[in-house]
């Protein structure tokens, strides 16, 4: 206990933060762009409000979806900038909210953006240790300290039991036929039209008994990735991969959940340095010329 | 070396806690989500719903719809979105998936589950 007590309040860089910070309220911007909608909310009238949701009477008018996703996206890329975080970002995070709510309730509740939106709590939560470096309104602090460490391991910490979970429900639920019965052919076979790629795993039930074992096993191994650092360079590109196929075979998109692994998991101070010491030899024959 | 604030070690054990809990139990308080992503097994039959609308001033027409729940708010909102309408039948359709050689898929089974009415549910099977 003690141990983990540690590990979530050990020291960080405050850039690692904020490029936590910039780059969630950039992918929240994003997602929030990528949709339409208020055509959705005309399109469901069938209003099957999940949890908040109950707060409203009726599926949000299509007006109120235009003006809640227009808000959210000023919100957030001004959050990113580092401005006026203590009103952008909560305001970024509730029309993300009340957004996914829409999508929600119309009958199948959607996992996709759940990681990001519990990543934004904890940026929020962290107040204004997440914009003290990479703002445009105050100089970058070099600090380093368990203020900047506390939302990045907590983020670390949700990222990892998330994957794990999913593995525990398909153990619980199925246990090894998961892996031994048909189940990855039938969800492929399933769509009104199975593509390329999702007919020639069905139509191998040897690959796709490996793809399931590899599934499985990738998710219920993934909170190796806090114990071991090193393990980072073989599972984040395994969970990348594993949500591109998925979307290529499965059309469901899992980016806002891959891109929040990788915003996460990356130490954006350590990316910068890198960069600005791979660029500095272009500066260094000027300085000694002269 | 700055410290973390006070609040933040209650917050990470509330805050992990819930994420436990909600996937334990399971709850769906998204964002606090339950992760059952595809955790209970297929069989080669999928089902769907589809919503058939009519009334004098609409010509019949389906939609699909997720798993049917209350006739009342359906009505409702259907009548928002069609204007005044005599009755919606809701159906179950159920398709056998292909396997490998077969090609295509069998065509639906149609089941009527119920037909919602401004008077009420007329019929339920």
């Amino acid at each position: 206990m003690r141990g983990g007590e540690r590990w979530i309040f050990a020291p960080e860089d405050a850039r690692r933060l904020a490029g936590v910070r910039i780059g969630l309220c950039l992918l929240l911007a994003y997602r929030l762009t990528a949709r339409d909608y208020d055509s959705f909310a005309a399109r469901h009238v069938h209003f099957l409000p999940h949890f908040y949701m109950d707060l409203f009477a009726h599926m949000p008018s299509p007006d109120v979806a235009s003006l809640l996703q227009a808000f959210g996206i000023a919100a957030a890329l001004v959050a990113a900038f580092g401005v006026a975080l203590r009103v952008t970002l909560p305001v970024a995070f509730a029309c993300g909210l009340i957004l996914d709510g829409i999508l929600n309730s119309a009958g199948r509740v959607l996992v996709r953006d759940a990681l990001l939106m519990l990543c934004l709590i904890l940026i929020i939560a962290a107040g204004r240790a997440a914009g003290e470096a990479w703002t445009v309104r105050a100089p970058t602090r070099m600090a380093v300290g368990a203020r900047y460490g506390w939302p990045i391991r907590t983020a670390m910490l949700v990222v990892a039991l998330a994957y794990f979970f999913a593995a525990f429900q398909k153990w619980r639920y199925s246990g090894f036929a998961w892996v031994t019965s048909d189940n990855l052919r039938w969800i492929l076979y399933a769509q009104p039209h199975p593509n390329g790629l999702a007919l020639f795993v069905a139509d191998r039930p040897l690959l796709a008994h490996l793809l399931a074992a590899g599934t499985l096993l990738l998710e219920t191994c993934f909170p190796l990735i806090l114990l071991v650092p090193t393990l980072r360079w073989l599972l984040i590109p395994a969970v990348v991969s594993m949500h591109v196929a998925i979307q290529i075979a499965l059309r469901l998109d899992y980016s806002a959940q891959w891109l929040t692994v990788v915003i996460v998991f990356v130490d954006w101070s350590v990316v910068i340095d890198w960069a600005r010491r791979a660029l500095a030899p272009n500066a260094m024959p000027r300085e000694i010329a002269r | 070396m700055l410290a973390a604030p006070r609040y933040a070690r209650p917050f990470v054990v509330i805050f992990v806690g819930m994420l436990v809990v909600c996937a334990l139990a399971p709850l769906n308080l998204w964002p606090f989500s339950s992760w059952e992503l595809f955790s209970r097994l297929r069989d080669p039959v999928t089902s769907s719903w589809v919503a058939v609308v009519s009334g004098r001033d609409v010509r019949a027409r389906d939609f699909a719809i997720g798993q049917h729940a209350a006739c009342d708010p359906f009505l409702r909102s259907v009548t928002q979105r069609f204007g005044p309408t005599a009755g919606v039948r809701v159906y179950r359709l159920e398709r056998l998936l292909p396997d490998g050689d077969e090609g295509h898929s069998a065509p639906p089974y149609r089941t009527l589950v119920v037909t919602c009415a401004a008077g009420g549910v007329r019929a339920r099977r």
